[in-house]
């Protein structure tokens, strides 16, 4: 398989509702135990301290392994909309097996299909609740089970509830975080839906059901270099050109996608443009293989050292520097990514809650607060830090790839050039004519003139004649 | 991961055509990228990934394929002698490189990944390496491997079994090719190589005597071949089943066959005779010829059985069938009926039995064979003729080796007949290298010490003209001018000759030894005609600068044209007429025209003539003028001829035309190292001195100095000139030409008798001192002399003895004047005191007596004679005054004792002398005296005769 998926992490929005900080300290004071820490997390979450509160409800699904009640449910939600699900998925899987909540058998499904574990995570997805809030998220990652199982018709059947939930949730919430994700989530089925058109090889409609990803949405700059891929495989090598060139737009500096000139290369390959395709491999090893090695020896040599890579992300945010051309594309793609951004808006929020804490008195409540923050503090950075050097391996094994697929791309062409050679034929050939472009009833053609307009974006095509 | 196809290494595509080495290179340069690209990607997976290790080596043998193709070329390229001895693997490094590195990566991946999916295809690369590099039974090895780790059925499979039945049929082990090839083609019927390898496999039946399983195989592989889907064998199947029907005896099956298959039989009727022609069946090839023959009426025909003839008699060797044959396709050949393979073929056994038989005839074995050897060179020069005809665009090449055969045949007149005619074609055709071959043979041929001189004669215009055509300015034009000369000149086609020498000269303006060499044949060409016009034309040309002599030449020339002018005379002197002689001469130096050397030589013949004709006048007046005309070493050459005439100048008493004829003699001779120089100068002074003319002895003497006379003769005329100036009383001319004898030690002495006037001179001068500074001078030269016991002139002698008297007569008037006297003492004292002064003076007579001098001699004795006598007289008239006559008769008696003695040693004295006169016929005043009985008392007397006649030196009165 050429062509890769991102999954997207999937956050849950919660209302959050006012409430006292010093109900929370009242009981805190007066009582301890788990019953106790259900007060204090309603308290403390509806009065927007849900960070401080996160220990405590961490400690009560621990402690606690009745099923929680409508309440605290809400409120966990609330929570975990703000937080993420992230610091949860570090409870041994019997606690949250325990849990008979829909949000907590959706944070375990996540945790089993972060770890490959398709059946059990399906398994824990499937007792997600469809009157519950965060059933589109659920019905989202069961889709993407079935599709890695390879079961086109449940997946494209998921994703169309997906779509259909994400879409009825989205117009009913007020909340505009959660709607926010709910449309963004809409749109990765949608994306799912094309994907499982591609996967059976249904191009025509994969092509069409891209299409339905607004432009406006956050996945849809990744989306295009897969409707790139589709269009290839329908060999509308122009229109997969034309795709690909809207990746040089500014507005999309923060894209690190190696394959994106591999593909290039590809569709010149497939054009028989093979002086095209030899500037783009040369173009690419010049820029790439040097760098290459030097990321290598990064990576191997800051190892798991999260905290540099939390202090080089964050520091990077600042200040827009990098080591290198290629370090500073990384970092860009990092810190504009979703998941950083959230992450790093959880960890933020957690800071100013501390500070607002801090502010408010030095009782030994406020203190033990701050300390519950600091531990939650503490454990986004390794969050952040570790994302950070997921994403450097990641995108280093992307490169590498990118690397040697580009070498038999290039040693093709060799290939034929030798092979003409062989038969004394001529290589060599015109470029180019509109004549070459193929529409769609869902696309427009303007002529490029070299700049780029957020609206056109994605719709150019090249006009290449194929030299074959 | 996109996977790329793997390139497959059983495409072996042959690269030819005219852009073969371009294309080469470019697809050598594509392989070397992809090298890069996957040692890259290899290196990217850590040399991991055993794929792309296969596709490395996979590279590196088709880069090794096609680097060895380029190699090949270019070995081949090498001319065969030289490629003989060159290094072979060097020309070989490149692709021996590749393929080694192709083992290296293929043998890395059998060893570090044995159960890689597709070692097989591993080995299958190194068997076909080790093929590549003749290692053949490494290759058997890999190929066996290859077809044991294949799957089985698998593709590799089958063609490691075909590679290794291909092996087996190569080392002719048919038998266990077989089966290798039934096993790999039985599963491998859609492949369009099955009909190739196929073909390998009826051969095997064949050469194993399956006869018709090679047959039917056959059959099989031709129809397939009709299916554009194999390679098409039917070409080869038609030409090799006939062999097949011919071994298995089927001939009539395969006149069906051939049939069957729409072939026209009498066509394959030839392909058997081929087939038969090389299986060296020659007998049975040439029936069948002949029966072909007679079957064939079209051109077509012909001309293929003309062809088989060709090939047939070509490895028969019968020449003349095969020039006959070849004659007939020669004739066809223009009617454009051949195709471009049957010219080729044709020019192909032309040029190759031209080439045999030339080397036949060359060849030492039919040296002595002689028809042999003319058959062959006839043969040789008919196929160059065809080859000629064959091209008719580049004729010379052929005709030129019809001259080469000639020319080793030793047909030298034919040899050159065939280099005039190629250098002909070769300006047609604009062919500079056979022009120049042709020109070498044909200068060749005419330094060939076997062409008749008649022959080459009428060659050497011709070539050589040609040459200098072609070459007008080298080195070996230079000898060619040189020779053409020569042939006109041989030819006394002076015209011609002379035209080369103006060519020459304008062309090698500097090289005037040889300019003076073709002019010497020139003028003496004009010199015997006499045609001194033309003589004088050539120097004037010289003159002009046209022609380049050296001087010595140009001297020599003037000699020439001096002997040219006084030839005449010489002859009619040669003759004995000397009258024509004589006019001849006159007539030559009259002649404005006449070098200043005939000239001379006229003058002095002349001399000689009338010399000899006795006419002093004449050979004076000629003798003078031969002497003005003719430089010193003529002179010197002539000297005795005119010493001879002045000689008789001075016999005739023509002293001054004697003399002066030694005077221009001598001064012609100065220079000259010769004997009659001296002569010539003492017969001058001698001569200028006899008529009185002293100025000239001077100016004689003068020259002499001047000319290195040697020192004696210049004193001898330096002593008679003395003579002259004593004579004349020249005291200081006399001291000077004095001076130079006297430091001769040997000569000084003549000087003695004029130094004696001189100093007497100078005494009457009143110069004492420089008189007796001559007198001690006389003396030392006379002792000197005397010393060296030298010649002195008589004359000289006596003025030294007669110098010597004074000092005698002193003595003697000492003793005279000793009165005796008594008393008896003092007399005895004066007695004893005389007796010692006659002791002394006869101690003087004998010095005297040394010198020689007669006067001197007769004069000493005389006066000491004299003393004795006058002193026994003075004693015995003594007589003591106052004694007693006895003691007076005592003392006379006493006295009678001493004086008697004395007395007889005087007549003894006497007596001396007399015999000293006689026997050395001394002349002196003083003879009378000692030889007259009267002694002293004679006194002889001058008596004048009135008929003598007194002459001087030179004869005058």
């Amino acid at each position: 398989m050429f062509h890769r998926f991102a999954y997207f992490i999937v956050f849950l929005s919660l209302t959050v509702q006012a409430q006292s900080l010093g109900g929370a300290q009242k009981i805190w004071e007066s009582s301890s135990g788990a019953a106790s820490w259900r007060g204090i997390v309603i308290n403390l979450v509806r009065a927007g301290y849900p960070f401080s509160a996160l220990p405590f409800m961490k400690n009560y699904l621990i402690q606690n392994r009745s099923a929680i009640d409508s309440e605290l449910d809400q409120v966990f939600e609330d929570m975990i909309a703000t937080t993420g699900i992230r610091p949860f998925e570090t409870l041994p899987d019997n606690v949250l097996g325990q849990s008979r909540s829909s949000v907590v058998r959706y944070i375990l499904a996540k945790k089993h299909f972060r770890k490959a574990r398709w059946s059990q995570a399906l398994e824990e997805v499937q007792r997600v609740n469809a009157n519950h809030s965060i059933y589109p998220y659920a019905v989202h990652l069961k889709a993407a089970i079935h599709s890695i199982q390879g079961k086109s018709q449940e997946a494209r059947s998921d994703y169309q509830d997906c779509v259909n939930y994400s879409r009825s949730k989205a117009n009913g919430e007020s909340n505009p975080t959660k709607r926010n994700q709910l449309i963004a989530n809409r749109d990765m089925c949608v994306a799912g839906l094309a994907r499982t058109a591609f996967n059976v090889q249904d191009y025509n409609a994969a092509d069409l059901l891209y299409l339905d990803i607004p432009k406006s949405s956050p996945v849809w700059p990744t989306i295009l270099f897969e409707e790139a891929w589709n269009s290839y495989y329908l060999n509308n090598y122009n229109r997969t050109l034309g795709k690909l060139v809207s990746y040089k737009a500014p507005v999309f500096d923060f894209i690190f996608n190696p394959e994106i000139e591999v593909l290039k290369a590809l569709s010149y390959l497939k054009l028989c443009l093979y002086n095209d395709v030899n500037k783009t491999a040369e173009d690419f090893f010049s820029q790439n293989m040097a760098p290459a090695k030097s990321l290598r020896q990064f990576i191997v040599s800051h190892g798991n050292d999260y905290n540099y890579y939390y202090k080089l992300a964050t520091s990077y945010e600042q200040n827009k520097v990098a080591k290198d051309i290629l370090i500073q594309n990384i970092l860009q793609s990092i810190v504009k990514d979703q998941a950083w951004i959230e992450m790093r808006a959880a960890y933020l929020a957690a800071m100013m809650e501390f500070a607002k804490i801090r502010d408010s008195g030095s009782s030994r409540f406020n203190i033990a607060l701050m300390t519950n923050i600091k531990e939650v503090v503490g454990h986004y950075q390794i969050l952040l830090g570790s994302y950070a050097q997921s994403q450097f391996q990641e995108k280093y094994n992307q490169l590498s790839t990118s690397l040697q697929d580009m070498s038999f791309i290039k040693l093709e062409v060799l290939a034929r050039k030798k092979q003409s050679l062989y038969e004394s034929k001529n290589l060599e050939g015109k470029r180019g004519d509109v004549k070459y472009i193929d529409r769609n009833q869902k696309q427009y053609f303007w002529d490029f003139d070299g700049e780029f307009w957020a609206d056109e974006l994605g719709d150019y095509v090249f006009a290449l004649g194929s030299e074959c | 991961m996109l996977k790329i196809a793997l390139y497959s290494i059983l495409m072996l595509i042959t690269i030819v055509g005219h852009s073969a080495d371009d294309r080469r290179s470019r697809i050598i340069s594509v392989i070397n990228e992809e090298l890069a690209e996957v040692t890259r990607l290899s290196q990217q997976r850590s040399n991991r990934d055993p794929e792309l290790l296969l596709r490395v080596a996979e590279l590196h043998l088709e880069k090794a394929r096609l680097t060895r193709e380029e190699e090949n070329e270019k070995f081949l390229e090498i001319p065969a002698e030289k490629r003989r001895s060159v290094n072979e693997s060097q020309y070989y490094a490149g692709s021996t490189r590749s393929f080694q590195n192709a083992n290296q990566y293929a043998t890395a991946v059998t060893k570090s990944f044995p159960s890689y999916k597709d070692i097989a295809d591993v080995y299958y690369i190194l068997a076909f390496n080790a093929r590549e590099l003749k290692n053949y039974k490494e290759s058997d090895k890999y190929f066996a491997l290859a077809r044991k780790k294949a799957p089985k059925g698998s593709k590799t499979e089958k063609k490691a079994k075909l590679a290794l039945a291909d092996s087996y049929f190569n080392k002719a082990q048919f038998a266990k090719a077989i089966p290798l090839y039934e096993s790999a083609l039985s599963g491998l019927s859609n492949e369009s190589w099955w009909t190739k390898d196929a073909f390998n496999l009826a051969w095997s039946y064949y050469r194993v005597n399956s006869h018709s399983k090679a047959i039917n195989l056959m059959h099989d592989i031709h129809k397939r071949s009709n299916d554009s889907r194999y390679i098409n064998m039917k070409y080869f199947v038609e030409r090799d089943l006939v062999n097949f029907y011919v071994d298995a005896k089927r001939t009539n099956d395969a006149v069906a066959w051939y049939q069957a298959q729409g072939i026209d039989y009498s066509s394959h009727l030839v392909k058997i005779i081929k087939v038969q022609i090389a299986q060296g069946k020659f007998t049975q090839a040439e029936q069948l010829l002949v029966e072909a023959s007679k079957l064939r009426t079209s051109q077509d025909q012909r001309v293929e059985i003309l062809f088989l003839q060709l090939e047939l008699f070509d490895k028969y060797n019968k020449i003349p069938s095969h020039l006959k044959a070849s004659m007939e396709l020669t004739e066809i050949f223009p009617k454009g009926i051949l195709n471009s393979d049957q010219i080729k073929v044709l020019e192909y056994q032309i040029s190759k039995k031209a080439a045999e038989t030339q080397k036949a005839a060359a060849s030492p074995i039919y040296r002595d064979v002689k028809k042999t050897r003319v058959t062959r060179t006839k043969q040789a020069i008919s196929y160059f003729g065809l080859m000629a005809k064959l091209k008719p665009q580049a004729t010379a090449e052929p005709i030129f080796f019809q001259g080469e055969t000639s020319y080793s045949a030793e047909d030298l007149t034919g040899s050159m007949a065939f280099y005039l005619k190629a250098f002909e074609a070769s300006k047609k055709e604009n062919n500079q290298k056979i022009a120049n071959q042709s020109m070498e043979g044909m200068l060749s041929i005419l330094g060939n010490k076997s062409l008749s001189p008649a022959k080459a004669d009428q060659f050497y215009v011709p070539v050589y003209t040609l040459y200098l055509k072609e070459d007008a300015k080298s080195a070996r034009a230079k000898i060619i001018r040189q020779k053409l000369f020569k042939v006109y000149l041989d030819r006394k086609d002076f015209k011609n000759a002379e035209q080369v020498l103006s060519d020459y000269a304008s062309i090698y303006p500097e090289d005037s030894k040889t300019q003076e060499v073709m002019l010497a044949g020139l003028m003496d060409d004009a010199r015997n005609k006499k045609d001194f016009n033309r003589f004088k034309g050539f120097i004037n040309q010289i003159n002009e600068g046209k022609y380049k002599v050296t001087p010595k030449y140009s001297e020599a020339l003037r000699q020439m044209m001096t002997k040219i002018q006084i030839e005449d005379a010489q002859n009619a002197l040669d003759k004995g007429d000397k009258a024509t002689a004589l006019k001849s001469y006159i007539r030559i130096y009259e002649n404005p025209e006449s070098t200043v050397r005939a000239k001379a030589n006229a003058a002095y013949n002349l001399a000689a003539l009338y010399y000899e004709a006795n006419d002093l006048t004449e050979s004076y007046r000629w003798g003078e003028s031969a002497l003005n005309e003719m430089n010193d070493a003529e002179v010197k050459q002539f000297s005795t001829s005119f010493l001879a005439i002045s000689t008789n100048l001075f016999l005739r008493q023509r002293f001054q035309q004697s003399a002066d004829l030694n005077t221009r003699t001598l001064a012609k001779l100065c220079k000259q190292g010769d004997a009659s120089k001296v002569t010539a100068f003492k017969n001058a002074g001698f001569l200028w001195l006899a008529e009185g003319m002293i100025e000239k002895a001077e100016e004689v003497l003068r020259i002499g100095t001047k000319c290195g006379i040697d020192i004696q003769a210049l004193n001898e005329v330096r002593i008679e000139l003395a003579k002259e100036y004593l004579k004349q009383s020249r005291w200081e001319s006399l001291e000077n030409v004095l001076a130079p004898v006297v430091t001769s030690k040997a000569q000084a002495p003549q000087a003695l008798v004029y130094l004696e006037a001189l100093r007497r001179s100078y005494a009457g001068l009143g110069d004492s001192q420089k008189a007796i500074a001559l007198g001690s001078q006389i003396l030392e030269i006379y002792r000197s002399a005397k010393a060296k016991n030298q010649d002195i002139p008589v004359e000289a002698l006596d003025i030294i003895a007669l110098g010597l008297m004074p000092k005698l007569e002193q003595k003697q008037s000492q003793l005279n004047s000793i009165v005796l006297n008594f008393p008896e003492d003092n007399f005895n004292n004066q007695v004893k005191r005389k007796l010692a002064i006659l002791d002394s003076l006869t101690a003087d007579v004998n010095e005297i007596q040394k010198t020689g001098s007669g006067k001197g001699i007769v004069r000493a004795y005389k006066i000491l004679i004299n003393s004795y006598e006058l002193f026994a007289l003075e004693l015995s008239r003594f007589t003591p005054e106052g004694k007693s006559e006895d003691y007076v008769t005592s003392f006379r008696k006493a006295m009678s004792g001493v004086w008697t003695p004395i007395l007889q040693t005087a007549l003894k004295r006497r007596q001396e002398v007399k015999s000293l006169i006689v026997s050395n016929n001394i002349l002196s005043d003083d003879n009378s005296e000692m030889l007259s009985p009267q002694g002293a008392q004679f006194v002889a007397q001058f008596r004048l005769q009135q008929n003598l006649v007194l002459m001087d030196r030179g004869g005058a009165q």
